[in-house]
């Protein structure tokens, strides 16, 4: 098993960002975290890379603490990156300091991903979210954490990178994705993890979300009503 | 992988209108300094001292505010960090000291290679140089290294309501232990290590050469280093 989580809770003050939550990730595996706003996705993604402690229960990384296993996490926040950074200045700055940062694939992915050689201040939304994506996606890290990695991408894109990028994910490495754009994330993950008041109400995999016989969309609707 | 270089790259590139703005005011003390001429309230070499002070004021609050906004900066926290909180810390403080070392050595050389065309007897170049890197050591390197531990502070735990006492402890709190280092400063002063002399032979018999104590150096340097490894540590218990 690459990550698990066991019986995890995290309080914020006297609030609960998550509730006795387990989950186990094996190597391989492309994970969809689905979930409305506030549903405790962040704090779950959070607590694997490490950023945060839990409460109660635990968190276990590459057989050890999620912060001691950094080196082989790439998580990608949804914070702003630095106004000047430029693609190259994202190549200089990633080079530098994560030593498995791949450049010829990082080249690849900005060509695939179609990010313009400007600031990123002269670049959209979109266009930003594209960058991030490819500085974190050029690791050669064994858990990728990419939190709503493509808010503010247009749908078309958002279609091609899922069915490229995620469909085809790679088997030597675990992803987990969060989103609430549940509508395009059907037939992409391998498994879905569907979150509520930060209680896993749903998980499930492709198969048992097929023989639902109803869309990912139906479901999330279903069991976050 | 050492990532000290790329650490220091980062600080350079988020503060590079700073710098532009430092070398403009050595630019514009330079060429001030060029055309200085006697009137009939100063003489061109109280001018000069006028000047160099008001370029280090603004030179120094520039850096404070630099080193302030530098920071603040967004960017930090959008991917994890493999190096540590201490790397970053020291690659902020190497950084940020070496700059201020950088303006504050180049204006005191303007101003030195200004006063030593005009005022007879000036000093030598290798003491004034002494004089600035001791003052430096004494004083902005603890200073850089105590403003990284307070914004790391106030930026990491956002304070509010209650925590503002504690910030508001931490900041004076820090004052009083300047305050004991001096005080330990000046008892241990000439006691145990030869003290730096700065020549001044060149002023024939006005002055005796100046005798600058180690042991308040080394307290400040021993300071800086404390201050900067407790930066790093509000880094990693900010991230962790």
């Amino acid at each position: 098993m690459l990550a698990r989580l066991e019986a995890v809770t995290k309080r914020y003050g006297g609030r609960e960002g998550l509730h006795d939550v387990s989950l186990e990730l094996p190597q391989g595996q492309a994970l969809g975290l689905l979930g409305l706003n506030g549903a405790g996705k962040t704090t779950l993604l959070k607590l694997l890379a490490g950023l945060l402690v839990p409460s109660q229960g635990s968190v276990e990384v590459l057989g050890g603490r999620p912060r001691a296993m950094r080196a082989h996490v790439a998580y990608l926040s949804d914070a702003e990156t630095y106004p000047w950074l430029s693609p190259a200045d994202g190549e200089r700055l990633m080079g530098g300091l994560y030593p498995d940062f791949n450049r010829a694939r990082y080249r690849e992915l900005l060509g695939f991903l179609e990010v313009p050689s400007r600031p990123s201040r002269a670049l959209s939304r979109g266009q930003k979210a594209r960058l991030r994506l490819a500085m974190a996606l050029a690791r050669e890290a064994r858990l990728f954490l990419l939190d709503e990695p493509l808010a503010g991408i247009d749908v078309i894109s958002r279609d091609r990178i899922l069915k490229t990028l995620v469909r085809q994910w790679r088997e030597d490495a675990t992803l987990v994705l969060s989103t609430h754009e549940v509508a395009e994330a059907e037939g992409i993950f391998d498994r879905a993890v569907f979150l509520k008041d930060g209680r896993v109400v749903l998980d499930a995999g492709a198969e048992e979300l097929r023989a639902r016989g109803k869309s990912v969309r139906e479901t999330f609707v279903e069991v976050l009503a | 992988m050492n990532a000290l270089p790329t650490l220091l790259w980062l600080e350079l590139r988020k503060s590079q209108s700073f710098v532009m703005v430092l070398a403009g005011i050595l630019l514009l003390t330079a060429v001030g300094l060029a055309r200085l001429t006697a009137n009939a309230l100063n003489t061109p070499e109280e001018e000069a001292v006028v000047l160099f002070s008001l370029a280090a004021v603004i030179g120094g609050t520039l850096l404070v505010v630099a080193l302030f906004i530098s920071a603040r900066q967004d960017g930090a926290g959008l991917l994890l960090s493999v190096p540590g909180g201490l790397a970053h810390q020291v690659a902020r403080f190497v950084y940020w000291g070496l700059l201020g070392a950088a303006f504050a050595l180049t204006l005191a050389l303007l101003l030195w290679a200004y006063l030593d065309r005009t005022v007879p007897g000036m000093p030598g170049l290798g003491s004034v140089l002494t004089f600035v890197f001791y003052g430096l050591g004494l004083v902005w390197l603890p200073g850089v290294a105590y403003l990284l531990l307070a914004f790391s502070y106030v930026q990491s735990y956002q304070l509010s309501r209650l925590g503002w006492l504690a910030g508001l402890a931490a900041f004076l709190g820090f004052f009083g232990l300047v305050d004991v280092l001096v005080e330990v400063g000046s008892k241990v002063a000439y006691a145990a290590l030869p003290p730096v002399t700065i020549s001044l032979q060149s002023l024939g018999s006005r002055l005796d050469d100046i005798r600058l104590p180690l042991e308040p150096l080394l307290l400040s340097l021993a300071l800086a280093a404390g201050l900067v490894v407790l930066a790093g540590r509000v880094w990693d218990e900010v991230e962790a």
